[in-house]
């Protein structure tokens, strides 16, 4: 939502006081974190080492027209990607996001959820960005470095790919 | 289709317009699939991880008393040097409050010290302090950047780039903050009263410093008006950008027309609480009609009034239905459909009593006219009729006996 000067000064503000930064986009991260990791305790942990890497960190950065939440979610994506080497497999806990009275649905959930983590990581933040976070693509442009019609592109293909995923799979109504 | 229209309508699907089955399908598909992304997190939660997170402070330096004495003894110099050397800090910033605490018109030209930092920007606008009004237009390149209104506490804002109209009944709602949605002369303005200044006499002025945080503003003041014609700002102590006033005119008063947003068909309205969230329904319930309310009378058209107490997450509302016309009685919190009525054409009506009201003209053909009555605001929406029937409905609002 923000041009120009304004960016500058909440990037500023919210470089001076991480207790702030912390405050508005922990939550945000947390869900980002779930998504790629099937695993919503593991989001906590993780989102947890994003923090400590930014209170390290964000004091020195540079502005480079971008927002600090960038930042965030660039290390965050980077943790991601060595938690999930590292276990080498995936993790199907979809924890609170269960149904509870539709087996035949939370079925279709998991292979949903599942296609959601195979998308390029690229994907997954759009996706996350627009439809979790609820966020303008003026807004999701900014935290990507890219151009609105770039977003709304990786979009697009994000839903192409799943939709592929679920017909591999023999899933095909999610409305 | 190609692709790239049909991104588009992808994104008219998401936002629950009409779109192509395909792109529907798929929005439907991506809703799904990011549903279990869609939890909160709890504050408590929140403040726990940070306490976690946090590393422990460091414990205060023990300063050594020899350092102690001769930092008291420097303060003792300085406090003598102020009593003989009188200097004008605060003369100057109240002369410089003064000259703006009256309506003006107001043009920056606002350029980054250094290239690439951001894009330069043309802001003008009016601010009337008395009021607590102020409207302002950042624009690049002839291009519309953004329009902020601000009334008292409630801001609202229209973003080009997503042609989003943000409305929030406290300016902490954005991520930006409350000054941040400022234009920097009112910045500055508002932070002269904070008696922050540092003072520098220039040829034919002053330059006033201000904030002693991680920016700084850096003003240039006219020696006989008092008036800002440069600020720069500073970030541990390198310039960050350079605003030059073009204009700034004094008014006795602006009319209501110099504050009032455009009319921005398409664009989608959010409306916030002071946190952030989107505001909504929490709860409805039916009451008589209380007393002292802004009203129809007993009946209306034929129609008898059915009164609720609507109670949104950043406040509540009357609402007074007479069939297909609304009256809403409000203070805090403006009701969405008045708030998502903003964005259409306005017009500007004196009703028989001298009551000033706007007209909007919204997508739906729906008309809402927010009157300022005896005290009191309300607005009137209308699901049929014309412009003269939410006038004349207007003119018949009265006080609840």
């Amino acid at each position: 939502m923000e041009e120009g000067l304004d960016a500058y000064r909440t990037f500023r503000r919210e470089q001076g006081d991480f207790e702030a930064l912390f405050r508005a986009h922990y939550a945000e991260i947390v869900r980002y974190l779930a998504a790629r990791l099937g695993s919503r305790d593991d989001a906590s942990d993780l989102a947890s080492e994003v923090f400590a890497e930014a209170w390290r960190r964000v004091p020195g950065l540079q502005w480079r027209g971008r927002p600090v939440r960038a930042w965030l979610y660039r290390v965050a994506a980077n943790m991601a990607a060595d938690e999930l080497r590292r276990r080498g497999r995936e993790s199907y806990d979809l924890g609170e996001a269960e149904a509870p009275d539709a087996t035949e649905r939370v079925a279709d959930r998991v292979v949903l959820a599942r296609a959601l983590r195979e998308l390029p990581p690229e994907y997954q933040l759009v996706v996350h960005l627009r439809l979790v976070e609820g966020q303008p693509f003026a807004d999701v442009a900014r935290v990507m470095g890219k151009s609105v019609g770039a977003c709304q592109m990786l979009l697009l293909r994000a839903g192409k790919l799943l939709r592929e995923s679920l017909e591999r799979e023999g899933v095909r109504e999610h409305a | 289709m190609p692709e790239r229209a049909l991104a588009l309508e992808l994104d008219r699907a998401l936002a629950g317009e009409d779109a192509a089955d395909e792109a529907r399908e798929l929005a439907a598909l991506l809703v799904a699939a990011s549903e279990p992304s869609r939890f909160e997190v709890p504050a408590a939660e929140v403040e726990a991880a940070l306490v976690r997170t946090q590393p422990p402070r460091r414990a205060p330096v023990r300063r050594r008393p020899r350092l102690v004495v001769a930092f008291a003894a420097a303060l003792a110099v300085a406090a003598v040097a102020a009593l003989v050397l009188h200097t004008p800090t605060a003369d100057v910033e109240a002369k410089a409050a003064a000259a703006l605490d009256r309506t003006y018109f107001v043009v920056e030209d606002v350029r980054p010290a250094r290239p690439g930092l951001f894009r330069a920007t043309v802001v003008s606008g009016t601010v009337d302090p008395s009021r607590g009004l102020g409207h302002w237009t950042a624009s690049s390149g002839g291009d519309v950047l953004s329009e902020t209104r601000v009334e008292g506490d409630r801001v609202t804002r229209w973003d080009a780039a997503s042609n989003t109209l943000t409305t929030a009944e406290s300016c902490s709602a954005f991520a930006s903050g409350c000054a941040d949605v400022l234009d920097p002369v009112e910045l500055y303005r508002r932070t002269l009263g904070s008696g922050t200044g540092e003072i520098r006499r220039l040829r034919g002025g002053w330059e006033i410093t201000l904030g002693g945080g991680r920016v700084e503003q850096i003003v240039t003041v006219d020696g006989k008006t008092y008036l800002p014609t440069r600020i720069e700002w500073r970030d541990d102590g390198r310039p960050v950008s350079v605003i030059r006033i073009v204009t700034l005119d004094r008014h006795a008063r602006a009319d209501a027309e110099a504050f009032a947003l455009r009319p921005h068909p398409g664009a989608r309205v959010r409306h916030l609480d002071a946190t952030g969230k989107p505001v909504r329904v929490e709860s409805t319930h039916a009451v008589d009609v209380p007393r002292g309310a802004l009203w129809l009378g007993p009946t209306w058209n034929g129609f008898l009034p059915h009164a609720e107490q609507v109670r949104f997450s950043a406040g509540s509302a009357l609402r007074i239905r007479y069939g297909p016309t609304t009256v809403w009685n409000y203070e805090k919190v403006v009701p969405p459909e008045v708030a998502a009525a903003r964005v259409g054409f306005a017009k500007t009506a004196t009703l028989r009593r001298g009551v000033v009201a706007r007209i909007y003209f919204t997508d739906r053909g729906a008309i809402v006219s927010d009157v300022e009555l005896q005290g009191r605001r309300a607005a009137i929406v209308t699901a049929a009729g014309g412009k003269e029937d939410v006038v004349g409905a207007a003119e018949s609002l009265t006080r609840a006996p």
